[in-house]
Protein backbone atom coordinates (compact mmCIF):
# COMPACT_ATOMS: atom_id res chain seq x y z
CA UNK A 1 0.00 0.00 0.00
CA UNK A 2 2.69 2.47 0.96
CA UNK A 3 4.33 1.98 -2.41
CA UNK A 4 1.10 2.96 -4.15
CA UNK A 5 1.09 6.24 -2.28
CA UNK A 6 4.62 7.00 -3.29
CA UNK A 7 3.91 6.32 -6.94
CA UNK A 8 0.81 8.47 -6.87
CA UNK A 9 2.70 11.28 -5.24
CA UNK A 10 5.34 11.15 -7.96
CA UNK A 11 2.72 11.19 -10.67
CA UNK A 12 0.95 14.17 -9.16
CA UNK A 13 4.25 15.99 -8.97
CA UNK A 14 5.07 15.26 -12.60
CA UNK A 15 1.61 16.33 -13.74
CA UNK A 16 2.01 19.60 -11.89
CA UNK A 17 5.32 20.07 -13.69
CA UNK A 18 3.64 19.46 -17.03
CA UNK A 19 0.96 21.92 -16.09
CA UNK A 20 3.53 24.61 -15.48
CA UNK A 21 4.94 24.04 -18.95
CA UNK A 22 1.60 24.04 -20.73
CA UNK A 23 0.54 27.13 -18.85
CA UNK A 24 3.74 28.91 -19.83
CA UNK A 25 3.26 27.89 -23.46
CA UNK A 26 -0.27 29.15 -23.35
CA UNK A 27 0.89 32.51 -22.14
CA UNK A 28 3.67 32.75 -24.70
CA UNK A 29 1.19 31.91 -27.45
CA UNK A 30 -1.25 34.50 -26.16
CA UNK A 31 1.44 37.17 -26.35
CA UNK A 32 2.53 36.04 -29.80
CA UNK A 33 -1.07 35.89 -30.94
CA UNK A 34 -1.58 39.49 -29.96
CA UNK A 35 1.44 40.57 -31.92
CA UNK A 36 0.65 38.44 -34.95
CA UNK A 37 -2.86 39.79 -35.00
CA UNK A 38 -1.56 43.35 -34.90
CA UNK A 39 0.76 42.61 -37.79
CA UNK A 40 -2.04 41.00 -39.75
CA UNK A 41 -4.43 43.91 -39.23
CA UNK A 42 -1.72 46.39 -40.09
CA UNK A 43 -1.00 44.64 -43.36
CA UNK A 44 -4.63 44.57 -44.43
CA UNK A 45 -5.20 48.17 -45.62
CA UNK A 46 -2.42 47.95 -48.20
CA UNK A 47 -3.73 44.76 -49.77
CA UNK A 48 -7.29 46.06 -49.52
CA UNK A 49 -6.36 49.28 -51.35
CA UNK A 50 -4.55 47.35 -54.05
CA UNK A 51 -7.55 45.08 -54.39
CA UNK A 52 -9.98 47.97 -54.82
CA UNK A 53 -7.69 49.61 -57.33
CA UNK A 54 -7.19 46.40 -59.30
CA UNK A 55 -10.92 45.76 -59.20
CA UNK A 56 -11.45 49.09 -60.95
CA UNK A 57 -8.68 48.50 -63.44
CA UNK A 58 -9.27 44.82 -64.11
CA UNK A 59 -12.09 45.47 -66.55
CA UNK A 60 -9.91 47.52 -68.88
CA UNK A 61 -8.75 45.77 -72.06
CA UNK A 62 -5.06 46.01 -71.14
CA UNK A 63 -5.75 44.07 -67.98
CA UNK A 64 -7.74 41.40 -69.74
CA UNK A 65 -4.85 40.84 -72.11
CA UNK A 66 -2.28 40.67 -69.35
CA UNK A 67 -0.70 37.20 -69.05
CA UNK A 68 -1.51 37.01 -65.35
CA UNK A 69 -5.22 37.09 -66.17
CA UNK A 70 -4.91 34.39 -68.81
CA UNK A 71 -6.87 31.21 -68.31
CA UNK A 72 -4.98 28.14 -69.39
CA UNK A 73 -7.54 25.44 -68.94
CA UNK A 74 -7.17 23.89 -72.36
CA UNK A 75 -3.40 23.57 -72.15
CA UNK A 76 -3.41 20.69 -69.70
CA UNK A 77 -0.79 22.19 -67.45
CA UNK A 78 -0.55 20.88 -63.89
CA UNK A 79 -1.86 22.99 -61.06
CA UNK A 80 0.35 24.14 -58.22
CA UNK A 81 -0.63 24.20 -54.60
CA UNK A 82 0.95 26.54 -52.09
CA UNK A 83 0.45 24.73 -48.82
CA UNK A 84 0.93 26.61 -45.56
CA UNK A 85 1.27 24.74 -42.26
CA UNK A 86 3.15 25.32 -39.03
CA UNK A 87 6.73 24.31 -38.32
CA UNK A 88 5.99 22.96 -34.87
CA UNK A 89 3.27 20.92 -33.34
CA UNK A 90 1.36 21.22 -30.07
CA UNK A 91 -1.30 23.29 -31.71
CA UNK A 92 -4.30 21.00 -31.63
CA UNK A 93 -5.91 19.96 -34.88
CA UNK A 94 -4.44 22.92 -36.76
CA UNK A 95 -2.13 20.96 -39.04
CA UNK A 96 -4.33 17.87 -39.24
CA UNK A 97 -7.18 19.93 -40.67
CA UNK A 98 -4.92 21.60 -43.20
CA UNK A 99 -3.39 18.31 -44.27
CA UNK A 100 -6.83 16.84 -44.75
CA UNK A 101 -7.75 19.74 -47.04
CA UNK A 102 -4.49 19.41 -48.97
CA UNK A 103 -4.95 15.67 -49.41
CA UNK A 104 -8.36 16.25 -50.86
CA UNK A 105 -6.90 18.83 -53.22
CA UNK A 106 -4.15 16.46 -54.34
CA UNK A 107 -6.73 13.72 -54.96
CA UNK A 108 -8.89 16.04 -57.02
CA UNK A 109 -5.88 17.27 -58.99
CA UNK A 110 -3.90 14.11 -59.70
CA UNK A 111 -1.16 16.00 -61.51
CA UNK A 112 -0.89 18.81 -58.97
CA UNK A 113 2.49 19.97 -57.75
CA UNK A 114 3.11 21.43 -54.35
CA UNK A 115 5.15 24.12 -52.66
CA UNK A 116 5.24 23.86 -48.88
CA UNK A 117 5.64 26.57 -46.30
CA UNK A 118 6.02 24.99 -42.87
CA UNK A 119 7.63 21.79 -41.72
CA UNK A 120 4.54 19.82 -40.75
CA UNK A 121 2.94 19.80 -44.16
CA UNK A 122 6.27 19.32 -45.89
CA UNK A 123 7.21 16.28 -43.86
CA UNK A 124 3.81 14.71 -44.27
CA UNK A 125 3.85 14.93 -48.05
CA UNK A 126 7.57 14.24 -48.43
CA UNK A 127 6.93 10.76 -47.07
CA UNK A 128 4.05 10.16 -49.44
CA UNK A 129 4.56 12.09 -52.66
CA UNK A 130 8.11 13.46 -52.69
CA UNK A 131 8.16 13.76 -56.49
CA UNK A 132 5.31 16.27 -56.41
CA UNK A 133 6.95 18.75 -54.08
CA UNK A 134 8.79 21.40 -56.06
CA UNK A 135 10.16 23.32 -53.12
CA UNK A 136 9.70 24.40 -49.55
CA UNK A 137 10.29 27.20 -47.10
CA UNK A 138 10.84 25.88 -43.60
CA UNK A 139 11.48 27.23 -40.13
CA UNK A 140 9.98 30.65 -40.52
CA UNK A 141 8.70 30.01 -37.01
CA UNK A 142 5.83 32.41 -37.53
CA UNK A 143 8.19 35.30 -38.23
CA UNK A 144 7.05 37.38 -41.13
CA UNK A 145 9.57 39.15 -43.21
CA UNK A 146 9.03 40.80 -46.55
CA UNK A 147 12.08 39.21 -48.09
CA UNK A 148 10.98 35.63 -47.58
CA UNK A 149 7.43 36.28 -48.70
CA UNK A 150 8.79 38.05 -51.80
CA UNK A 151 10.95 35.03 -52.55
CA UNK A 152 7.98 32.71 -52.35
CA UNK A 153 5.89 35.11 -54.44
CA UNK A 154 8.57 35.43 -57.10
CA UNK A 155 9.02 31.68 -57.29
CA UNK A 156 5.31 31.13 -57.83
CA UNK A 157 5.27 33.87 -60.43
CA UNK A 158 8.17 32.23 -62.27
CA UNK A 159 6.36 28.93 -62.34
CA UNK A 160 3.30 30.56 -63.77
CA UNK A 161 5.05 32.85 -66.24
CA UNK A 162 7.27 29.99 -67.39
CA UNK A 163 4.10 28.05 -68.24
CA UNK A 164 5.14 25.21 -65.97
CA UNK A 165 1.78 25.35 -64.25
CA UNK A 166 -1.66 26.40 -65.40
CA UNK A 167 -3.04 27.65 -62.13
CA UNK A 168 -1.91 28.24 -58.57
CA UNK A 169 -4.05 27.78 -55.49
CA UNK A 170 -3.30 28.31 -51.83
CA UNK A 171 -4.42 26.20 -48.90
CA UNK A 172 -3.84 27.92 -45.59
CA UNK A 173 -5.60 28.67 -42.35
CA UNK A 174 -8.22 31.38 -42.39
CA UNK A 175 -8.35 33.38 -39.20
CA UNK A 176 -12.00 33.66 -38.21
CA UNK A 177 -11.65 34.71 -34.60
CA UNK A 178 -9.23 34.17 -31.75
CA UNK A 179 -10.93 30.86 -31.06
CA UNK A 180 -11.72 29.70 -34.60
CA UNK A 181 -9.76 29.11 -37.74
CA UNK A 182 -10.35 26.81 -40.67
CA UNK A 183 -8.56 25.71 -43.81
CA UNK A 184 -9.33 27.84 -46.83
CA UNK A 185 -8.52 27.34 -50.49
CA UNK A 186 -7.95 30.48 -52.51
CA UNK A 187 -7.20 30.98 -56.16
CA UNK A 188 -3.87 32.75 -56.57
CA UNK A 189 -3.20 32.72 -60.30
CA UNK A 190 -4.47 33.39 -62.90
CA UNK A 191 -6.16 36.47 -61.53
CA UNK A 192 -9.88 36.83 -61.88
CA UNK A 193 -11.40 40.25 -62.31
CA UNK A 194 -14.43 39.31 -60.26
CA UNK A 195 -12.35 38.15 -57.31
CA UNK A 196 -11.43 41.73 -56.44
CA UNK A 197 -14.93 42.29 -55.14
CA UNK A 198 -15.86 45.43 -57.03
CA UNK A 199 -19.18 46.87 -55.92
CA UNK A 200 -21.85 46.73 -58.61
CA UNK A 201 -22.39 50.48 -58.71
CA UNK A 202 -18.70 50.97 -59.38
CA UNK A 203 -18.77 48.34 -62.09
CA UNK A 204 -21.56 50.25 -63.81
CA UNK A 205 -19.67 53.51 -63.67
CA UNK A 206 -16.02 52.67 -64.21
CA UNK A 207 -13.53 55.41 -63.42
CA UNK A 208 -11.55 56.31 -66.50
CA UNK A 209 -8.05 56.46 -65.09
CA UNK A 210 -5.03 57.98 -66.71
CA UNK A 211 -2.41 55.25 -66.52
CA UNK A 212 1.11 56.61 -66.17
CA UNK A 213 3.62 56.01 -67.66
CA UNK A 214 1.69 53.45 -69.72
CA UNK A 215 -1.10 50.95 -69.08
CA UNK A 216 1.31 48.02 -69.57
CA UNK A 217 3.80 49.49 -67.10
CA UNK A 218 1.07 50.05 -64.51
CA UNK A 219 -0.08 46.44 -64.67
CA UNK A 220 3.45 45.06 -64.78
CA UNK A 221 4.21 46.92 -61.57
CA UNK A 222 0.87 46.65 -59.82
CA UNK A 223 0.09 42.97 -60.28
CA UNK A 224 3.31 41.48 -58.88
CA UNK A 225 3.12 43.87 -55.93
CA UNK A 226 -0.41 42.73 -55.28
CA UNK A 227 0.53 39.06 -55.58
CA UNK A 228 3.45 39.42 -53.18
CA UNK A 229 1.14 41.10 -50.71
CA UNK A 230 -1.40 38.33 -50.95
CA UNK A 231 1.33 35.92 -49.86
CA UNK A 232 2.34 38.23 -47.03
CA UNK A 233 -1.22 38.52 -45.80
CA UNK A 234 -1.89 34.80 -46.22
CA UNK A 235 1.12 33.98 -44.07
CA UNK A 236 0.19 36.63 -41.53
CA UNK A 237 -3.22 35.06 -41.23
CA UNK A 238 -1.85 31.53 -41.03
CA UNK A 239 0.62 32.49 -38.31
CA UNK A 240 -2.05 34.27 -36.32
CA UNK A 241 -4.25 31.19 -36.58
CA UNK A 242 -1.39 28.96 -35.52
CA UNK A 243 -0.82 30.96 -32.35
CA UNK A 244 -4.49 30.96 -31.51
CA UNK A 245 -4.67 27.18 -32.07
CA UNK A 246 -1.67 26.63 -29.87
CA UNK A 247 -3.03 28.87 -27.18
CA UNK A 248 -6.30 26.95 -27.11
CA UNK A 249 -4.60 23.56 -27.19
CA UNK A 250 -2.35 24.55 -24.29
CA UNK A 251 -5.29 25.96 -22.38
CA UNK A 252 -7.07 22.62 -22.74
CA UNK A 253 -3.93 20.77 -21.70
CA UNK A 254 -3.59 22.92 -18.60
CA UNK A 255 -7.17 22.16 -17.67
CA UNK A 256 -6.61 18.45 -18.16
CA UNK A 257 -3.59 18.60 -15.90
CA UNK A 258 -5.70 20.22 -13.22
CA UNK A 259 -8.36 17.54 -13.43
CA UNK A 260 -5.86 14.72 -13.47
CA UNK A 261 -3.91 16.10 -10.54
CA UNK A 262 -7.09 16.53 -8.56
CA UNK A 263 -8.34 13.00 -9.11
CA UNK A 264 -4.92 11.53 -8.39
CA UNK A 265 -4.57 13.58 -5.21
CA UNK A 266 -7.93 12.23 -4.10
CA UNK A 267 -6.79 8.67 -4.79
CA UNK A 268 -3.57 9.31 -2.95
CA UNK A 269 -5.36 10.67 0.10
CA UNK A 270 -7.71 7.70 0.14
CA UNK A 271 -4.79 5.29 -0.04
CA UNK A 272 -3.02 7.09 2.78
CA UNK A 273 -6.13 7.08 4.91
CA UNK A 274 -6.55 3.38 4.22
CA UNK A 275 -2.97 2.73 5.29
CA UNK A 276 -3.45 4.67 8.54
CA UNK A 277 -6.68 2.87 9.28
CA UNK A 278 -5.06 -0.51 8.74
CA UNK A 279 -2.19 0.43 11.04
CA UNK A 280 -4.52 1.56 13.82
CA UNK A 281 -6.58 -1.60 13.52
CA UNK A 282 -3.41 -3.64 13.85
CA UNK A 283 -2.32 -1.78 16.97
CA UNK A 284 -5.75 -1.86 18.54
CA UNK A 285 -6.26 -5.53 17.85
CA UNK A 286 -2.72 -6.25 19.10
CA UNK A 287 -3.48 -4.44 22.35
CA UNK A 288 -6.81 -6.22 22.65
CA UNK A 289 -5.07 -9.56 22.20
CA UNK A 290 -2.62 -8.78 25.04
CA UNK A 291 -5.40 -7.74 27.40
CA UNK A 292 -7.39 -10.81 26.36
CA UNK B 1 -6.45 76.79 -52.67
CA UNK B 2 -8.61 73.71 -52.52
CA UNK B 3 -7.49 70.77 -50.46
CA UNK B 4 -7.79 67.08 -51.12
CA UNK B 5 -7.43 64.04 -48.96
CA UNK B 6 -4.20 62.10 -48.97
CA UNK B 7 -3.82 58.63 -47.55
CA UNK B 8 -0.42 57.03 -47.32
CA UNK B 9 -0.44 53.28 -46.86
CA UNK B 10 2.63 51.07 -46.68
CA UNK B 11 2.66 47.32 -46.79
CA UNK B 12 2.99 47.30 -43.01
CA UNK B 13 0.52 49.99 -41.95
CA UNK B 14 -1.44 53.12 -42.70
CA UNK B 15 0.74 56.07 -41.83
CA UNK B 16 -1.03 59.19 -42.92
CA UNK B 17 -4.56 60.34 -43.59
CA UNK B 18 -5.08 64.13 -43.85
CA UNK B 19 -6.07 66.93 -46.16
CA UNK B 20 -3.27 68.38 -48.23
CA UNK B 21 -2.92 71.13 -50.78
CA UNK B 22 -0.43 69.75 -53.24
CA UNK B 23 1.80 66.78 -53.91
CA UNK B 24 4.96 66.30 -55.90
CA UNK B 25 5.79 62.72 -56.78
CA UNK B 26 8.57 60.77 -58.47
CA UNK B 27 6.85 59.25 -61.50
CA UNK B 28 8.73 56.79 -63.64
CA UNK B 29 8.98 59.41 -66.36
CA UNK B 30 9.95 62.18 -63.97
CA UNK B 31 8.55 64.24 -61.14
CA UNK B 32 4.99 65.46 -61.42
CA UNK B 33 2.62 67.48 -59.29
CA UNK B 34 -0.92 66.80 -58.19
CA UNK B 35 -3.46 69.39 -57.06
CA UNK B 36 -7.08 69.08 -55.99
CA UNK B 37 -9.56 67.96 -58.66
CA UNK B 38 -6.90 66.15 -60.61
CA UNK B 39 -8.29 63.74 -63.22
CA UNK B 40 -8.42 60.11 -62.06
CA UNK B 41 -4.92 58.75 -62.35
CA UNK B 42 -2.87 55.71 -61.49
CA UNK B 43 0.84 56.23 -61.69
CA UNK B 44 3.80 54.00 -61.03
CA UNK B 45 6.35 55.69 -58.81
CA UNK B 46 10.05 55.08 -58.61
CA UNK B 47 12.40 55.65 -55.71
CA UNK B 48 12.52 59.30 -54.85
CA UNK B 49 11.16 62.19 -52.79
CA UNK B 50 7.51 62.92 -52.24
CA UNK B 51 6.72 66.50 -51.28
CA UNK B 52 3.52 67.09 -49.35
CA UNK B 53 2.25 70.64 -49.13
CA UNK B 54 -0.35 71.72 -46.60
CA UNK B 55 -0.93 75.46 -46.85
CA UNK B 56 2.48 76.97 -46.26
CA UNK B 57 3.90 73.86 -44.68
CA UNK B 58 6.00 71.50 -46.73
CA UNK B 59 7.12 67.99 -45.81
CA UNK B 60 9.35 65.62 -47.64
CA UNK B 61 9.40 61.84 -47.41
CA UNK B 62 11.33 59.28 -49.35
CA UNK B 63 9.69 56.31 -50.95
CA UNK B 64 11.07 53.31 -52.73
CA UNK B 65 8.68 52.04 -55.34
CA UNK B 66 5.00 52.61 -55.05
CA UNK B 67 1.83 53.77 -56.70
CA UNK B 68 -0.33 56.83 -56.65
CA UNK B 69 -4.01 56.49 -57.20
CA UNK B 70 -6.28 59.48 -57.27
CA UNK B 71 -10.00 59.67 -57.92
CA UNK B 72 -12.82 61.81 -56.54
CA UNK B 73 -10.30 64.03 -54.79
CA UNK B 74 -8.88 61.25 -52.67
CA UNK B 75 -5.27 60.42 -53.33
CA UNK B 76 -3.84 57.15 -52.13
CA UNK B 77 -0.12 56.70 -52.01
CA UNK B 78 0.81 53.05 -51.80
CA UNK B 79 4.45 52.69 -50.89
CA UNK B 80 6.38 49.53 -50.34
CA UNK B 81 8.84 51.39 -48.19
CA UNK B 82 8.79 54.85 -46.74
CA UNK B 83 11.40 56.92 -44.92
CA UNK B 84 11.38 60.25 -43.20
CA UNK B 85 7.79 60.06 -41.99
CA UNK B 86 8.98 60.85 -38.45
CA UNK B 87 9.19 64.59 -39.14
CA UNK B 88 5.72 64.86 -40.66
CA UNK B 89 2.98 66.11 -38.37
CA UNK B 90 -0.14 63.99 -38.38
CA UNK B 91 1.82 60.85 -39.22
CA UNK B 92 0.80 57.75 -37.36
CA UNK B 93 3.94 55.77 -36.98
CA UNK B 94 3.20 52.10 -36.75
CA UNK B 95 4.43 50.72 -33.49
CA UNK B 96 6.25 47.55 -34.19
CA UNK B 97 7.14 46.18 -30.79
CA UNK B 98 10.34 44.32 -30.31
CA UNK B 99 10.61 40.57 -30.01
CA UNK B 100 8.89 39.18 -26.99
CA UNK B 101 10.93 36.03 -26.71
Amino acid sequence: MAKGIKELRLRVRSIKGTKKITRAMEMVSAAKLRRAQQEMNAARPFTRKLQVLLGRLALSPTAQEHPLFELREEENLPSLLLFVTSDRGLCGAYNANLIKAAERYMREHPDALMYCVGRKGFEYFRKRVPQRIIGQTLDLNTKLDGETTDQVGNLLLEQFNGRKVGEINIISAEFVSASTNRPQTQRYLPLEAKAFGLSSEEADKPIDYLLEPSPERVFDALLPTYLRNVIYLTLAEAFTSEHSSRMLAMNAATKNCDELAESLTLQMNKARQAAITTEIIEIVSGAAALEG
Amino acid sequence: MADFRLQIVTSQHTVFDENVTALTLPGEDGYFGVLANHAPIVSVLKTGKVTIRRGAREDEVEISKGFLEMSNNVATLLAEELHGMEGVSGAELGQRDGDDE
